[in-house]
């Protein structure tokens, strides 16, 4: 049993916890603090990333333990690719949005404090795989996002702040109460488990068991999936309910929002991946047609509200929310043929469009005001992959995982 | 496997790392610059011809084709493969694009000699070779894609490369967004395609690449969509990105406007190579194109897609020469001149095949880069004056320049015998002659042709004859810093040649637009016998075939008319000042103006596409706001109302109740705590009082 993951996750909390206590005056401490813990983050990930058996695709760096156990839930820890690849985003994108705050001189201290804590968030969430703790880190890392918009962001942060944090905690709430009626309905928090139930059938047989005198029994399954979703669907952000992410990336400051969007935007597709992909397959392929058109209305109605943004970085949101549709379009689009999911193909689009936006989000730092059209540039080849991405999955026969 | 074959990723490669290396670079390194990107364009130009060597010998199917890949991308199951082809086609390109790529950066050291970046230029103009050259060599229409989008963006960045200047931001701004529409059409007809055959290969050794007889016969099997046959409709759909690239009606309006851009960059990209690249994508796809096809008497294929590019063809040509005819700055004359050109390509692609919409193309990119590389030469001679209007007379500054620039004007007018422009356009007109759809792409060609020479043979009579119109006194110097150099300070108002560097390129340009044309006459055809890997022989009977001879008078007669009809108006007649009113103006000058706006097109995108688009998005941005976000007002709103309902039924139902309960009890407690004030005094007093009332009702109660 090894604890690799904890590690990785604990380096930055604690060294947040150490950068926290130090005095607002030791800017240049902080500062480098602050970059070591990144990077340590960054050796971590990538020492993750050589031991990983990339042939297998199984989890790997397992570390389970009984937590709470009259409640079922584990202390469950491991990546796939998936999560590897994610945890490998998370750890490059963070040293990087701290070198691009190199200059800020307003209480260091507890920024970088909550910079690092953000990446613990971002790391427990790609690693956990018990809802528990899953969600408690899948919170955390909403904290820190909303303190660092809140104190640092631009002009009209205040609401932004708000709104960012309430839309999604609306979003998280229902993602909890479906969590709660399924961890009734089969006493399993454990997303393997769960996943594994689905594939037999035996979820929705419990589900609809737990309140056997309604007419509509077999739809208590619809109901958890459009909580859960909801969950997602507004982190990603699908439209409608991503009218709080122009705010938020706008008034945030650059280097946060270069992990709102490099990053933590991810959480919802990987959320898509790992949860709702394999708890809720039937469901999915219920309301396929719907979902389809969603994502395409994401792609097209962003696109065209790029067009009327003065501001760059509303623009940039603008244009993130679009690419994330394509990764929806994507991944619905690769459900409706294949019944397992073919992940490396969508992680690939995931991973992709998170390098994407990291460039972009650079871009605009640097040249605020300058040609806009050079990202757009950038944005087409990776639509580009992205659509071939879609359209391979469409045509080709791809083994059911 | 010819070693040429393995290595051919090297033509593009070199210039790729060049461009890299001037960026690391720090500004003022002018020579390692320029020697990076000339050197690594000259031994891109060596390797082409080993490469070209290689093409000459025949293959196993009448033509020399080798494809070298391997896999790159892995999604799902399936690879995407990279890799290159080398068949006479990209052959031909390879040493074309290299060839006049090097004299244009040759020239462009001279012409670029005084701006302050000209590392960045270098480094864009071989990034932009780079992507070009893998334009030319992609066996994968992914990898076309690729190098075909590196072409777009440096296309964006040259264009806009004095980016200080409003016009050329826009114009760059322009061009970009614009070939994006149609390489939007690119990109799903490659999706598409790869929907259908599971392939984007063109060719493969197991001959199961997606342009090869297997997969077309199968798309041809597949059920028609939408009254398309699918072969038909990918087609289309890869066409509308080379009408993007190429500058074909309808969106052939950056093109024009692209003349932003520093000269060299004008004939660079927007005379020989880059819009090329349209024509040679219809070109590399010609057996999708042509599929399922219905053959002519003369053996030339006609289809569905093919007929589209013919009228698209025609019209472009027709169109845009006629818009030539009333331009006054001299590169736009060019710059329409340039989407006529293409006009023909395409439909010299669509009446004959490959090599007759090829041999123009190839004769076109030397004579047009000649005269592009000219005019620059004219305009720097001029001090950065690009009206002819208000030039003239240049003949005696800048002879060598006038003497070239004469060449590069008969073979693009088409000059009977002598120029290569009259053999490769006569091929195409009489592929036109030959085509059973139908006449009118050949007439219009004939109209155009006519245009051609006069639009030509006016501009060289403005530029070049009568007297200089200049004022340079008023003019102001752009970045002329070389006109208050000391040594010319004397007469720094008169045009003057351009240096050896400038003029050599034009010089062996000149060379190439005259004996070009030689190679692919109808008595040698070895430019089509090369191409499509037939047989050929010299045989100079077929110069006087009764229909080839016709066809080779009757343009003649064209070209002349339209040279003399020119020179009548205005070679003879010289105009006096340069705000003179033009000689068509004043004779119609309804359709003159028409001309001069360029038939109101941009105007037309303006109030339709433009407005529309502009309108699409502020209608999303207002749902946006107002919808989506009013929606989250409305939640928030019902929200703060349940609160505020709460808090009223908490203080006035919930906490009145309980506050009224308390405040009896705490008044009850108050008036009891009276009793309780802890004096002994008080509690003899009311003892004392007590026991005396009740001594008193002992007394008197007894009694009552």
């Amino acid at each position: 049993m090894n604890h690799w993951l904890t590690i990785l996750t604990l380096v930055p909390f604690l060294g947040g916890l150490v950068i926290a206590g130090l005095g607002a005056e030791r800017k240049n401490l902080v500062r480098g603090l602050a970059l070591a813990c990144s990077l340590v983050g960054l050796g971590g990930a990538l020492c993750l990333w050589l031991h990983f058996e990339a042939k297998t695709g199984e989890l790997q760096f397992i570390e389970k333990f009984d937590w709470v156990k009259s409640l079922g839930i584990q202390y469950f820890l491991g990546v796939d690719g998936l999560g590897l690849l994610m945890v490998l985003l998370t750890a490059i994108v963070t040293p990087l949005a701290i070198l691009a705050s190199w200059r800020m001189d307003d209480r260091p201290q507890v920024y970088h404090a909550l910079i690092l804590w953000l990446q613990a968030g971002l790391f427990g969430t790609f690693t956990a795989l018990n809802f528990f703790h899953w969600f408690l880190f899948w919170e955390l890392g909403l904290i820190p996002a909303f303190f660092l918009i809140k104190l640092w962001g631009g002009p009209k942060r205040g609401p932004a702040a708000t709104q960012f944090f309430i839309y999604t905690m609306v979003g998280s709430v229902a993602l909890l109460l479906s969590f709660l009626v399924i961890r009734l309905a089969t006493g399993s928090f454990d997303f393997i488990d769960l996943a594994n139930m689905a594939k037999t059938g035996e979820l929705n047989t419990k589900l609809a068991a737990m309140m056997p005198w309604l007419s509509w029994k077999s739809n208590i399954g619809l109901i958890v999936f459009f909580g859960a979703f909801l969950g997602f669907a507004v982190k990603v952000p699908a439209i409608p309910f991503h009218t709080w992410l122009p705010a938020a990336y706008a008034e945030a400051p650059s280097p946060v929002t270069m992990l709102l969007t490099g990053v933590m935007s991810k959480m919802g597709m990987y959320g898509f991946l790992r949860i709702l992909l394999p708890i809720f397959p039937e469901q999915i392929r219920q309301v396929l047609t719907p979902l389809l058109w969603l994502a395409v209305a994401t792609i097209v109605l962003s696109a065209c509200a790029a067009f009327a943004q003065r501001d760059l970085k509303r623009m940039l949101a603008y244009s993130s929310i679009n690419h994330l549709g394509y990764c929806l379009l994507a991944l619905f689009a690769a459900t409706s043929v294949v019944t397992g999911v073919n992940n490396s193909d969508l992680q690939k689009a995931a991973a992709l469009d998170g390098a994407r936006c990291k460039c972009s989000t650079t871009a605009s730092r640097r040249q605020r005001c300058s040609c806009s059209c050079r990202s757009s540039k950038n944005a087409a080849g990776a639509c580009a992959a992205l659509m071939i991405s879609a359209a391979s999955a469409k045509s080709c026969p791809c083994s059911p995982a | 496997m010819i070693w040429i074959v393995k290595n051919l990723w090297l033509i593009p490669a070199l210039p790729l790392f060049a461009a890299g290396i001037i960026a690391v670079n720090k500004q003022p390194k002018r020579k390692l610059a320029a020697s990076l990107a000339i050197g690594s364009m000259a031994i891109g130009f060596l390797l082409s011809l080993c490469a070209f060597a290689a093409t000459l010998g025949h293959g196993e199917h009448g033509m020399f084709r080798e494809v070298f890949g391997f896999n790159w991308i892995q999604f799902g199951g399936q690879w995407m493969d990279i890799g290159w082809v080398l068949d006479p086609l990209t052959a031909i390109m390879l040493v074309m694009v290299t060839f006049v790529g090097m004299l244009i950066f040759i020239f462009s050291v001279g012409y670029m000699a005084h701006d302050e970046n000209f590392m960045r230029f270098f480094c864009f103009l071989a990034l932009f070779a780079s992507g070009m050259l893998g334009v030319v060599i992609a066996n994968n229409l992914f990898l076309f894609f690729v190098s075909w989008e590196i072409v777009g963006l440096t296309s964006y960045l040259l264009i806009g490369f004095w980016y200080h200047k409003p016009s050329a931001a826009a114009a760059a701004k322009k061009a970009f967004i614009t070939t994006r529409i149609g390489d939007l059409g690119l990109l799903l007809g490659m999706v598409w395609l790869y929907a259908q055959t599971g392939t984007l290969n063109f060719y493969t050794p197991e001959h199961t690449g997606c342009l090869e007889a297997v997969k077309i016969n199968a798309m041809l099997a597949a059920p028609p969509a939408a009254g398309f046959a699918v072969v038909t409709a990918i087609g289309l759909l890869i066409f509308l990105g080379a009408v993007g690239k190429s500058g074909q009606v309808p969106l052939h309006v950056w093109l024009p406007d692209a003349m932003e851009g520093p000269t060299p960059v004008s004939a660079l990209i927007h005379a020989a190579t880059m819009v090329a690249a349209g024509v040679f994508l219809v070109a590399r796809v010609y057996p999708l194109m042509s599929a399922g096809a219905t053959l002519t008497a003369q053996g030339a294929p006609v289809t569905t897609a093919l007929t589209v590019v013919t009228w698209v063809g025609a019209i472009t040509a027709i169109f845009a020469a006629s818009i030539a005819v009333a331009q006054n700055d001299i590169k736009r004359i060019l710059a329409y001149s340039t989407v006529s050109q293409l006009g023909y390509m395409m439909m010299g692609l669509g009446v004959g095949g490959v090599a007759v919409g090829m041999f123009h193309l190839i004769t076109h990119a030397f004579f047009k880069a000649l005269l592009f590389l000219g005019s620059g030469s004219v305009i720097h001679g001029c001090h950065e004056e690009q009206d002819v209007r208000k030039m003239g007379g240049l003949n005696k500054f800048m002879p060598i320049t006038f003497w070239v620039y004469f060449a590069g004007m008969l073979a693009l007018a088409g000059f009977p015998l002598l120029f290569s422009g009259f053999w490769s356009k006569d091929e195409i007109l009489h592929a036109a002659h030959g085509w059973s759809v139908s006449q009118v792409p050949f007439y219009l060609g004939c109209a155009g042709a006519l245009m051609t020479a006069f639009y030509m043979t006016r501009q060289m009579a403005l530029v070049f004859s009568g007297k200089y119109r200049g004022q340079p006194e008023e003019s102001h110097h752009g970045h002329s810093a070389h006109a208050h150099s000391p040594e010319s300070s004397a007469q720094s108002h008169d045009p003057h040649e351009s240096p050896a560097v400038m003029t050599v390129p034009l010089i062996i340009l000149a060379g190439f637009a005259i004996l070009l044309g030689f190679v692919g006459t109808p008595a040698w055809p070895w430019f089509d016998g090369y191409l499509t890997g037939e047989e050929f022989k010299f045989d100079p009977s077929k110069l006087t075939e009764p229909g080839t001879l016709g066809l080779m008078l009757a343009s003649g007669a064209i070209v002349f008319t339209g040279l003399g009809l020119g020179w009548f108006l205005y070679g003879k007649r010289q105009r006096k000042t340069a705000a003179e009113k033009d000689v068509l103006e004043a004779a119609q000058p309804f359709i003159y103006k028409l001309l001069a706006n360029k038939y109101y097109i941009d105007e037309f995108y303006e109030a339709t596409v433009i407005r529309g688009n502009a309108f699409a998005a502020g209608l999303c941005d207002f749902a946006d706001r107002r919808i989506f976000g009013g929606a989250v007002l409305l939640v928030k709103y019902i929200t703060l109302g349940l609160a505020w309902l709460y808090r009223l039924t908490d203080e006035y139902f919930v906490n009145l109740g309980f506050d009224t309960g308390c405040e009896a009890l705490r008044e009850g407690g108050g008036g009891l705590s009276r009793l309780h004030t802890g004096r002994v005094q008080t509690y003899l007093r009311v003892i004392g009082v007590a026991l005396v009332a009740l001594i008193i009702f002992l007394i008197w109660g007894r009694k009552a």
